[in-house]
């Protein structure tokens, strides 16, 4: 079993703000991080715009295992994977994500290389997190 | 977060913007505190999506001590640089959210402003 760094004392976060430049600054902290801690190949499990921070980490040189986004809004290409430096890419959504259509982003990814998953599920941006719904749909599957 | 919460949310920010309600600008920043994550989410977004506009909210909300955290780093994205001393100062304030999302608000700011 991977250790749960989530939970460790000095794990990750990063501000969640609402801005380009919160993204940024997320994502070279997350990418500091991850050097800090000899971390490179790690698996990251990003909900909602926290993805856009993994994929920032990612073109700032974080090497990762699976990256596994949760409700990502999709604005392509300001914010891609950088595809060499990641194993897989694994889409989580529902349907019609509200959250997302307020931030005006895409609601799928259409690249190939991003395998994407969508629940039977409307509107709710928050289900793709809940461990409820990962277990009436079995996602541990999907990765 | 159901639909209907999100037009409600989308209908106020329309007043706000285009008439320049203050009172559903003001919803928006009351919203912020919604037990709902997603409501809270939209609203911080659509008070972000309304730039400088939101900035005398924010403003008031900050000095009400109004959901304090998420509200700090609201006024670094919409850029106002003129929160900036108000930021400073709560970098030391005893709520080590608060103090802590200071720190994080002024670094966008700067980030932004790059």
């Amino acid at each position: 079993m991977a250790p749960n760094l989530y939970g460790a004392q000095d794990r990750f976060d990063w501000s969640g703000g609402y801005s380009v430049a919160a993204r940024a600054l997320g994502g070279a902290r997350l990418n500091t991080w991850v050097q800090q801690h000899n971390l490179a190949g790690l698996d990251l499990f990003a909900h909602s715009h926290g993805g856009s921070v993994s994929m920032v980490a990612s073109q700032a040189g974080t090497q990762v295992g699976r990256m596994i986004l949760l409700s990502c809004p999709v604005h392509w290409p300001q914010y891609m994977p950088a595809f060499n430096r990641v194993n897989r890419v694994i889409s989580i959504r529902v349907h019609l994500d509200l959250v997302i259509l307020a931030d005006g982003g895409g609601q799928r990814f259409y690249d190939p290389r991003i395998e994407e998953h969508v629940l039977p599920l409307w509107f709710d941006h928050s289900l793709s997190h809940d461990p409820a719904t990962w277990q009436q749909y079995n996602v541990p599957a999907w990765l | 977060m159901g639909p209907l919460i999100f037009a409600r949310l989308y209908a106020l920010k329309s007043l706000w913007t285009i008439t320049g309600c203050r009172s559903a600008g003001r919803a928006l920043v009351t919203a912020l505190g919604s037990t709902d994550e997603g409501e809270r989410t939209v609203a911080g977004m659509l008070l972000v999506q309304g730039g400088k506009r939101a900035e005398p909210l924010v403003a008031e909300a900050i000095r009400r001590r109004e959901h304090l955290p998420i509200v700090l780093l609201i006024a670094a994205d919409i850029g106002a640089s003129s929160l900036e001393p108000e930021l400073r100062r709560l970098t030391t304030d005893p709520d080590p959210e608060v103090a802590r999302a200071a720190h994080d608000a002024l670094e966008i700011l700067t980030t932004g402003q790059r």
